[in-house]
């Protein structure tokens, strides 16, 4: 059974679209990774897993996230999915965290909250810091948000999202604000407590090659729509969309034989201003008139479900 | 046309040299000893994580702040002044490009006036030859005849990124110091900019200090690069040669950090353990000082 599934989801705010037909699933122990750049919709797709929508927003679709059905669900199901099946890490440790509360506080409110005793809660709290390798986790709980280092902190928020055993763990750009270094290593501690718990986790970033490392399977998103989804080993090798070949093509890399980027024109665009058609036709190099006709269906091609109408010339 | 008032004829020889500078915030040194010569035309990279010393290195050659010892000296002439003709020779010299330039511009001037401005501080001439090679400027950054006269808050990332390229360069300077320039565009926005910063090097045979943690963009738009760790520079060398043959067990940590379809996430955890900060740091006494012969950039 998957732990995320996202079918036909449309979403706008009064007059502007910002997502169309976006289909996303996450399965048990497994790997999402949701990639695209500003105003591709990865953040809000990733949020309406946990039925936070703009105010105004107007959404059609299904959502199921854990087992509920979240645009049908009430705010008390909605808070006992956020609380104890569904958790979200951000970008920014420091934005999530309430920076007058000491770290033990953090951690043991949602405890708390779902009937766990003082006692338990607090043992829980110290056991989760030493797993996420924080070192003398007895200190570390009467300190203050400020007193951890970005990368510390993120351990932390980690530790949070955790602590509740969550199904489904929703990573918004978690390592972006992170050094390399660091990165790494909040990235191996996701993935071996996901392994360990069987957590299934959306992975949202802008960070192709980060996306490649990660995740088991990637969804590409552009102006509101994904793309193409492909087992990540397959979109690396041969991506089957234009748009997803160009981001690979303007990337630069520090490994490997050293190759020319090669800039995509114009911008991303969002939905509202994306052309008809497909959305990406504008900026792509292969497209012609056909292309403006109707939003291109999502057809197989080798390892990739692809919206293009010659994704062969893409990759043979 | 209007020429920026001549500054002295280049002498044969580097553009921009940096010895032995050393910046203490009381008690806390972030740049311990960093030297590098840059020749016209040439470009350097500096690269380091959070706390590296590498954005103080920038700050220190654009004058935004003031060395504790050592000297810089751009176009065979020491910098040290603070006086206005001091630090208008400066800027005439070197300009500065920082990852977020929205802070930078006025947001009750539209951008073409902005660009025009420092015309009006270093060139003489009227307003309309000023307007005319704003143009020029907004013209060979590719930005149009609407983004000029748009208010910057009208102005995409990449849009804004350009425009503070353009002002940079209206008074033609001779190096120009990008501290994490690119490090907040979109991919496909950024490989724009880096083609850009390549064109106009190959174009005006201006120098570049490229400041950045990225290794990858590092690779693309440097010939040279300095690795700093902790306010000191632990290997230095040919960029393409540091990133695929590194000596320094930091530089090695960087690569291994890189995400790649074949990262091996337990590996840079074992590395990392092993190479943990003792041993680095036993390594950075090792390595330092550098070999001064490779310096020649």
């Amino acid at each position: 059974m998957n732990v995320l599934d996202i079918a036909g989801l449309r979403l706008s705010v009064g007059d502007v679209p910002l997502l169309a037909d976006v289909t996303v699933r996450v399965g048990r122990a497994e790997t999402v990774g949701l990639v695209g750049e500003s105003g591709s919709g990865k953040s809000l797709t990733s949020r309406a897993a946990l039925g936070m929508f703009p105010r105004g927003a107007r959404v059609t679709g299904h959502v199921t996230a854990a087992g509920v059905d979240v645009l049908a669900a009430g705010r008390g199901a909605l808070r006992d999915l956020r609380r104890t099946r569904a958790a979200m890490v951000f970008q920014d440790p420091r934005a999530s965290i309430n920076p007058v509360r000491r770290v033990g506080d953090y951690l043991t409110e949602g405890l708390r909250a779902s009937g766990v005793p003082a006692r338990e809660a607090a043992a829980r709290a110290l056991d989760l810091l030493d797993q996420v390798g924080i070192r003398d986790p007895g200190r570390a709980v009467r300190r203050h948000p400020h007193e951890f280092s970005g990368g510390m902190l993120q351990r932390v928020v980690i530790a949070g999202a955790l602590a509740a055993e969550p199904d489904l763990l929703l990573a918004d750009e978690p390592t972006t604000a992170l050094d390399v270094t660091t990165q790494a290593e909040v990235v191996a501690l996701l993935k071996r407590l996901q392994r360990d718990r069987g957590t299934g986790m959306l992975f949202v970033t802008h960070d192709l090659d980060l996306a490649a490392a990660v995740c088991d399977r990637v969804y590409v998103m552009y102006a509101g729509r994904v793309v193409e989804e492909a087992p990540s080993a397959g979109l690396f090798r041969a991506p089957a969309h234009p748009y997803t070949r160009a981001l690979l093509e303007a990337s630069p890399s520090a490994r490997g034989e050293r190759a020319e980027i090669r800039a995509i024109r114009g911008r991303p665009r969002s939905l509202a201003e994306a052309p008809s058609g497909c959305s990406f036709r504008d900026r792509c190099p292969l497209a012609d008139d056909a292309c403006a006709r109707k939003v291109p269906d999502i057809r197989p091609h080798g390892t990739s479900l692809v919206a293009c109408l010659r994704p062969q010339e893409v990759t043979p | 046309m209007t020429e920026p008032e001549p500054v002295p004829e280049p002498v044969p020889g580097p553009v921009l040299e940096v010895a032995s500078l050393v910046k203490r915030f009381g008690t806390f040194t972030a740049v311990d000893d960093v030297g590098f010569t840059l020749m016209p035309g040439a470009s350097l990279g500096i690269v380091g994580e959070s706390g590296s010393g590498k954005t103080t290195t920038a700050r220190v050659l654009a004058g935004l702040e003031e060395p504790t010892s050592g000297t810089v000296t751009l176009a065979g002439e020491t910098v040290t002044g603070r006086s206005r003709r001091d630090r208008l020779r400066r800027a005439r010299l070197l300009q500065m490009i920082f990852q977020d330039p929205y802070g930078s511009f006025d947001p009750r001037q539209t951008i073409a006036e902005s660009v025009a401005e420092p015309l009006r501080l270093h060139a003489p001439g009227s307003r309309k030859q000023h307007r005319a090679r704003a143009a020029e400027l907004l013209d060979q950054v590719g930005l149009s005849r609407r983004a000029g006269q748009s208010p910057p808050r009208d102005l995409s990332g990449g849009q804004r990124q350009r425009a503070a390229i353009a002002r940079a360069l209206a008074v033609r300077p001779r190096v120009l110091v990008l501290d994490e320039a690119v490090a907040a565009l979109d991919v496909s926005i950024q490989a724009q900019i880096l083609t850009l910063l390549e064109e106009l090097r190959a174009g005006t045979g201006i120098a570049y200090v490229f400041v950045s943690h990225d290794l990858g963009v590092v690779r693309h738009i440097t010939d040279e690069v300095l690795v700093m760790r902790h306010g000191r520079v632990v290997e230095r060398g040919a960029t393409e040669h540091v990133l695929r043959t590194p000596r320094h067990p930091y530089t090695r940590l960087l690569l291994d950090s890189i995400p790649s379809p074949d990262w091996d996430l337990d590996r840079v955890a074992r590395d990392r353990v092993a190479r943990d900060r003792r041993a680095l740091d036993l390594a950075d006494r090792q390595a330092t000082p550098a070999p001064k012969g490779e310096t020649t950039c």
